[in-house]
């Protein structure tokens, strides 16, 4: 237990054998009763349950096997609180970490105080070793003491740990991973094993189990356990881990419906609330911050919530060692990585390029692996293209995952085979607390045709990225040249068609009015019309007296017509009198009218010189009648 | 008469003499070889200088020049310079080889831009490419011409149906030009939008930020930059107050840029 530690922890949780609903204490029990109850509550409650604690100590050894050379993690479990701790006698081991943390729990009504001390030992010799009592002491008496542990230690690599053991760091225990291949699950953090089988629901911080190294991605999640037979109804996250000093990257993706595990003989179902990657920026100690949830419990008739907060976690990165540190190692290239290369074709043209791609793949931090240096004989251009598409990151429970890929471009300059040198990467193991190196082979690729040795060009920045035009006849070339488009253009193709759509409308409905009062329309013309014909009768003064009188009697009858909506034709003079009477025109016009029709006919069939004289006259006395009856209302 | 000829041929060799040109000096194709051979074996500022002289000493208003001048600006770690030579080009002569070179090479040196932003985490924010809004985004690809083009058929077919509907008295033609003007309608509509669009980014104008950590101003006459722009980021150009070229970034955050520091192609 080097990596976590809890550190100060103070959890509020619930316990007991007799089912969720009735063992819940009220001061987790949001929204029952009233705070101030609630507060008066604890300060009368707290004191009282604190005298009726009791006295125990643990002492859990997270295997009992080892073999020398490795690590042992001890937990010595104080409940109650105690006035001082005496033991454990650890003379058969070196002690290598401890770390202590106290922890304060309200269960059933009682206050219960548990003090954490972690150890990490180191055996000094194989053989059946012994962790000494542990007693502690209240008001000078022993009040309660563990019994002495025995653990066996086999020679170098001969004990296997037992199955579901966390990996612990160095030895024969934790070998290197394939890289690519995702670290296990950080194992469930000895406090809440320890803790489990009093509580019914808690939420956990966990990081993996072993040395942490600054910069290095670490995967980290927070759990939340809730004992089987809790109704969980929801959970809602009221407060996620702030992670301050870490560069943290959260895993996208909502949080698991849950799964069962099992914790110190007690079924939990775990739910993931947040999970990601964190980089400490810094060695040293560093802190993941609790994170706070309410827990919604019950059933459909009755629900009740629970605010749970996680303990902050501790966590000691490291830096590291200077000690065996390459020469080109850049800093903050951690974890496990395996580099290859490959060409895409072997055999080129001269001038011709071919696609080197280096990969880069493992778990740890991958981002800080920078462009491979690409060693290449004279006369092969090397130029990197751009490939940050291609790679391929994912966070995992072993931090962060995946490949980056880097090309370049291969250009021979002249025919030969040419030799790519090992691109070589050291980096530093954070499982093995080694550096390590990795490398590709030697790759050839050879170049044919054409080229006679051309000279070399000199690198310079991205030359090759971009591409110039060697011949030209330096003419203004037009191409498709836009012209741009001009707006009286546009303004006259959409001018246009409004236009021709107007004029229909207005002639279309020119001609639905015409259609529809062609009636009054001729009425209200019959006036005009007649003077115009009467106009054009006193105009013609030579024509001959038949011609005369027939057209003046044809243009009353027109009038008559048209005006009154009766054709005279066939009608005598009376009856013509009895019809402008009956249209309402006055008696005295409607006589005249008539008496001048009858001198029309007259004047048509029997002239004679006095009619002749008067045509002006008669030609005014009707239009004299017809103005008169034009004014008669329709 | 002979002394009439003997004049003229003195005169013309007078003029032969004055305008030979010297062994020194050489042509505008020279100076473009010369240019293209100091970009080949690496001389870029010499390539630059080439160039640079061909337009701007010589007039030469070769889209080719302005693409090797961009290249060799680009070389010589100018990217600004090179993406707008690399514009300049573009215009010059749209649809032609050289313009196409020109909009290869601008994206590689935007890639370029990107890919070294990676390696400066101090200037992360920024992403380099050509400038971009909803409008360009979704229309940017159209021909403006061609839209307009298409939305006047469709305008023209829509009020020619409507008013042949009304002139027409045969009925069964009135119905067919209705639902003639339904699609005519329809069609008008969205090839109008397209074409709005078309235009509207047709007519953007879009500068280059030529130096490095340039100031964007919240106004010209603040004193503290809303924010630092990096050498090569191209914005849209609003407007031209004095000095300052007042400027839309991509992400839609507008200012104010001292006009020296920008590069308007």
């Amino acid at each position: 237990m080097t990596g976590s530690k809890a550190c100060s922890p103070t959890t509020l949780g619930w316990g007991g054998s007799a089912g969720w609903r009735g063992i819940l204490p009220a001061p987790t029990r949001v929204g029952t009763g009233t705070l101030q109850c609630l507060a008066a509550f604890l300060i009368l409650w707290v004191p009282l349950s604190v005298i009726a604690q009791t006295h125990a100590v643990h002492v859990i050894p997270d295997r009992k096997s080892i073999s020398m050379g490795q690590q042992l993690s001890v937990r010595v479990v104080i409940e109650g609180r105690v006035d001082a701790v005496k033991g454990p006698d650890l003379s058969d081991f070196h002690v290598l970490g401890k770390s202590t943390g106290t922890s304060i729990s309200i269960v059933n009504n009682q206050v219960n105080q548990k003090q954490t001390i972690d150890l990490t030992l180191s055996p000094r010799r194989p053989g059946d070793l012994t962790i000494g009592k542990v007693r502690v002491m209240v008001a000078g008496d022993v009040a309660a003491s563990s019994g002495p542990v025995r653990i066996q230690v086999g020679g170098q690599g001969a004990t296997k740990a037992p199955p579901g053991a966390p990996a612990r760091k160095g030895g024969a225990q934790t070998p290197s991973r394939a890289p690519g291949q995702a670290v296990p699950s950080p194992s469930p953090a000895p406090p809440a094993a320890v803790q489990a089988d009093r509580r019914k629901a808690f939420l956990q911080a966990r990081a993996p189990d072993r040395p942490l190294y600054a910069g290095e991605p670490v995967y980290v999640e927070y759990v939340l356990y809730a004992g089987a037979d809790v109704p969980v109804q929801g959970i809602r996250v009221e407060t996620p881990p702030e992670l301050k000093g870490f560069v943290v990257e959260q895993l996208a993706g909502s949080p698991d419906r849950g799964r069962q595990v099992r914790l110190q003989g007690s079924r939990y179902e775990a739910h993931v609330q947040w999970r990601g990657a964190v980089a400490a920026l810094e060695s040293g100690e560093a802190i993941l911050d609790p994170m706070t949830v309410t827990l919604f419990v019950g059933d459909f008739f009755s629900q009740r919530r629970y605010r749970l907060s996680s303990e902050p976690v501790r966590l000691d990165f490291k830096v590291p060692p200077a000690r065996g540190r390459p020469a080109d190692y850049v800093k903050g290239t951690v974890g496990r990585f395996v580099v290859s290369s490959g060409l895409d074709k072997d055999r080129v043209q001269v001038g011709d390029s071919a696609i080197l791609t280096v990969e880069v793949a493992g778990t740890g931090n991958l981002r800080a692996v920078k462009d491979p240096a690409i060693r290449a004989m004279e006369g092969l251009r090397v130029s990197s293209v751009p490939t940050a598409d291609l790679d391929e990151l994912v966070i995992d429970q072993g931090g962060i995952s995946g490949k980056r890929t880097f090309q370049y471009l291969l250009t021979p300059e002249r025919e030969g085979t040419f030799e790519i040198g090992r691109v070589s990467l050291p980096f530093f193991n954070s499982l093995s607390g080694r550096y390590e190196r990795t490398r590709t082979p030697v790759i050839r690729l050879t170049a044919v045709g054409g080229g006679t040795g051309g000279p070399t060009r000199p690198k310079g920045p991205n030359h090759d990225v971009v591409r110039i035009i060697s011949q030209s006849d330096l003419s203004p070339h037009a191409g498709s040249r836009v012209t741009g488009i001009d707006p009286l253009v546009i303004m006259a193709g959409m001018l246009l068609p409004l236009v021709f759509f107007l004029g229909a409308e207005i002639w279309s409905r020119r001609r639905d009015y015409l259609s529809r009062n062609q009636g009054s329309l001729a009425r209200r013309a019959a006036l005009r019309k007649a003077e115009k014909q009467l106009s054009r009768l006193s105009a013609s003064k030579g024509e001959d007296p038949a011609s005369f009188w027939a057209g003046l009697d044809a243009a009353v009858r027109g009038f008559l017509a048209a005006r009154f909506g009766f054709s005279a034709i066939g009608l005598t003079h009376e009856e013509i009198l009895e019809t402008l009477r009956g249209r309402g025109a006055p008696s005295e016009v409607a006589r005249d009218l008539v008496a001048e029709m009858e001198a029309c006919a007259f004047g048509r069939f029997a002239p004679s010189a006095a009619m002749e004289r008067d045509r002006e006259g008669a030609l005014q006395r009707i239009r004299e009648c017809l103005k008169g009856l034009d004014k008669v209302e329709d | 008469m002979k002394s009439l000829v003997q004049g003229i041929q003195g005169m013309l060799a007078i003029g032969i003499l004055f305008f030979t040109p010297s062994a020194g000096a050489e042509t505008v194709e020279e100076m473009f070889s010369r240019g293209v051979r100091s970009f080949e074996d690496g001389r870029y500022d010499e390539a630059a200088g080439a160039f640079s002289s061909l337009r701007d000493r010589f007039g030469v208003n070769s889209p080719d020049v302005l693409v090797n001048m961009g290249a060799a600006e680009f070389s010589l770690g100018r990217p600004g310079r090179a993406l707008l030579a690399f514009h300049r080009a573009m215009q010059a002569a749209p649809g032609s080889v050289a313009a196409d070179t020109a909009a290869i090479n601008a994206e590689r040196v935007r890639a370029d831009l990107n890919r070294s932003q990676g390696e400066h985490p101090e200037k992360d924010g920024f992403v380099f490419g050509r400038y971009h809004d909803a409008w360009s985004a979704t229309l940017g690809w159209l021909n403006p011409e061609a839209a307009v083009a298409v939305f006047l058929g469709f305008w023209t077919l829509l009020f020619g149906s409507l008013g042949l509907r009304r002139l027409t008295e045969r009925r069964r033609f009135a119905r067919l030009l209705s639902g003639v003007a339904v699609a005519a309608a329809v069609a008008a509509i969205l090839t109008g939008i397209a074409a709005f669009g078309a235009v509207r980014v047709s007519g953007y104008r879009v500068g280059v930020v030529l130096d490095q950590d340039t100031a964007l101003y919240g106004d010209p006459a603040s004193l503290e930059e809303s924010m630092i722009l990096p050498e090569g980021l191209e914005a849209r150009i609003l407007d031209n107050r004095g000095g300052f070229a007042r400027v839309r970034l991509s992400s839609g955050r507008e200012g104010f840029v001292s006009a020296g520091s920008m590069g308007f192609p």
